[in-house]
């Protein structure tokens, strides 16, 4: 005999079917027309060529670096921006549409609503990162082509010997695709993501979308000098008990961003062991899971 | 019962944050340990690039911000505003230390470009000019050093900063530039060509021929070492040590053939103007060598003449 599914929270396919219709919300708001503008500043990262400069190994680095440069900061810019505004609209869209009423008129657990809001968006951001990456990925190959073409001759002309051209090509080759640039985007998505979460919790408190915009942008600023407030709680040389205390409620309420700087040296053609990755996953994890867990206490018993 | 949800929810979030507290300490600790994120920014970069690049560059895009840094400097160097260029450059390497590319970059720039400006298109007196030119080789030396000092698993750096210590132009320093190969060797992923750079700095250094020829011999060995300049080393090397009745027979052993030992010979004498290598008996051996082919010391082609024609433009400084 079939019976009816008990109500319990977290149900995947429930999550899923609000996930995919706040997917569908957030596109049907145009909010890819920013892919349009990525592949401007894409295009337009490939003028960066100096002159030429009779140096082999320094022929169209610039180039590159710019695209990776560039593409990593829109992605970021774009990922975060996303993060907030839609984060900020999500909740006080369907109170003004009156669709959170439906839903919760249904045997919908709050936990199952916040869970399938939120998955949605990180899906629109997962997807816009995605088509932003292959965009990267393919103008990046393209044009590192290019420059170890332009780099060989130029090698060959002056007559160096060809384990220093294939040394040379070995060290360009570092700044082209690869999977550095893979781990640099994953780090921008998990950022994308506290962010998010955060900017969720903030709309539960707040049912203003602009308060929410404005707070959760000064919350991912304020993030990035949480090491600095940690630093001045725990090193507590020549700072007085009122600065430790305000380095401490700094340190305890905002999310670090910092730790996802590690992009900075990906760029830089450092490699990242997968033991960071696990940290970075594991940070993000804590952050969306408590923020979520917060959320929810208060939007358990809130009422419309 | 349900105003105590926020105060719990407010409990939570508080006991979170104090939980996550050591953790991401530690975790910062040991990402800036391995590198794998930048000390805080100087107050005089943040001064410089103004407050909203600042916060820009402390919210994840500190390497965009040295990307446009760079391309400023890029602009000065294109209107021979070296000061400025300067400037940037450093600005450049501050948010992003770890970028190589900049420091070679910025280093180039000093120690080539503008000693060059200075020495070839300045108005000033001779003696300023001279003393400018020196004055912005050690400013890009100075800025190799820097970034060696930041990126110290890179072979790359110090191997520039070799060449730059070699060059025949630009006030060598040849101990220097051996101490700054074995840098770049030690490293454990300097290619092979970076091994022999060691050798030919050791070789203008001045070390003992028959423990230099030792080592060239060894090299050698590999068939990705038989490059031009070190089987040119090679004959000096065994010229000095036992000074052969037939240097053409010499060269016919190293080179294999005549007009080869005669092309690499006569290569390697007349960039010797600027590379600055040891170099007996290469001029007995290209007149010998070229005697046999009929061309005269005073003809256009001849090597012997090459470099005097070469040694001119250095002095006359093209």
């Amino acid at each position: 005999m079939h019976r009816p599914a008990p109500n319990r929270p977290l149900n995947p396919r429930r999550i899923g079917v609000i996930a995919m219709h706040t997917f569908t919300q957030l596109v049907r708001m145009k909010v890819f027309y920013f892919l349009g503008i990525f592949a401007v500043i894409l295009l337009a990262s490939n003028l960066f060529n100096i002159q030429h400069i009779d140096r082999p190994n320094l022929e169209g680095m610039e180039v590159l670096r710019s695209i990776r440069n560039l593409s990593l900061g829109t992605m970021t810019m774009f990922s975060v921006v996303i993060g907030i505004v839609a984060t900020a609209l999500l909740i006080p869209k369907d109170v003004e549409d009156r669709t959170l009423y439906t839903i919760l008129a249904k045997p919908v657990p709050r936990l199952d609503y916040l869970v399938g809001k939120l998955g949605g968006l990180v899906l629109l951001i997962f997807t816009s990162l995605l088509l932003m990456d292959l965009l990267m990925m393919g103008v990046l190959t393209i044009r590192t082509n290019m420059v170890l073409e332009a780099q060989t001759a130029s090698a060959l002309r002056i007559g160096w010997p060809p384990d220093q051209i294939a040394a040379m090509k070995e060290e360009t080759a570092k700044l082209g695709p690869g999977w550095d640039l893979q781990v640099a985007v994953l780090a921008v998505f998990l950022r994308a993501v506290v962010i998010a979460s955060a900017a969720l919790l903030l709309s539960i408190l707040s049912s203003s979308t602009l308060f929410t915009t404005v707070t959760g942008f000064i919350v991912y600023f304020i993030g990035n000098f949480q090491a600095t407030a940690r630093e001045v709680y725990f090193d507590s040389a020549g700072v007085s008990a009122m600065e430790r205390l305000a380095g401490l409620a700094v340190a305890t309420i905002f999310p670090d961003m910092s730790l996802y700087n590690v992009i900075d040296k990906i760029i830089s053609g450092m490699e990242v062991p997968p033991g960071t990755v696990a940290t970075l996953c594991g940070v993000t994890g804590f952050y969306l899971v408590m923020h979520l867990f917060v959320s929810w206490l208060v939007f358990s018993k809130k009422e419309f | 019962m349900k105003s105590r949800r926020p105060l719990i929810a407010a409990a939570v979030f508080l006991a979170g944050g104090l939980l996550r507290l050591p953790l991401e300490q530690a975790v910062t600790a040991d990402f800036r340990q391995q590198g794998l994120l930048s000390p805080p920014l100087e107050i005089a970069t943040r001064e410089k690039i103004g407050q909203n690049s600042w916060a820009i560059a402390l919210s994840g895009l500190r390497t965009l911000v040295a990307t446009f840094a760079q391309l400023q400097a890029t602009g000065h160097f294109n209107k021979c505003e070296w000061t400025d260029l300067e400037g940037w450059m450093n600005t450049a390497v501050e948010l992003s230390p770890q970028g190589t590319y900049y420091w070679d970059m910025g280093a180039w720039h000093m120690a080539y470009n503008a000693a060059a400006w200075y020495r070839l298109e300045s108005d000033l007196p001779p003696l300023r000019k001279q003393a400018e030119e020196r004055r912005w080789v050690e400013k890009g030396r100075q800025f190799y050093i820097r970034g060696i000092a930041n990126n110290p698993g890179d072979w790359q750096l110090p191997m520039l900063y070799a060449v730059l210590l070699t060059d025949g132009r630009r006030f060598p320093d040849d101990q220097a530039a051996v101490e700054a190969l074995r840098k770049a060797v030690a490293t454990g992923k300097a290619p092979p060509y970076v091994h022999r750079q060691r050798f030919f700095a050791e070789a203008r250094a001045g070390k003992d021929p028959a423990e230099m020829l030792a080592a060239v011999r060894s090299l050698l060995v590999h068939q990705e070492n038989r490059v031009p300049t070190l089987l040119a080393l090679c004959y000096t090397l065994e010229y000095q040590t036992n000074e052969p009745e037939d240097p053409a027979a010499l060269a016919l052993s190293i080179f294999g053939s005549e007009e080869r030992a005669l092309r690499i010979l006569g290569d390697y004498y007349v960039n010797n103007v600027v590379d600055r290598m040891p170099e007996r008996g290469v001029e007995t051996g290209i007149r010998i060598l070229e005697g046999r082919r009929g061309i005269s010391p005073e003809d256009p082609k001849s090597y012997i003449r090459l470099k005097e024609v070469a040694r001119q433009r250095l002095t006359l400084g093209h």
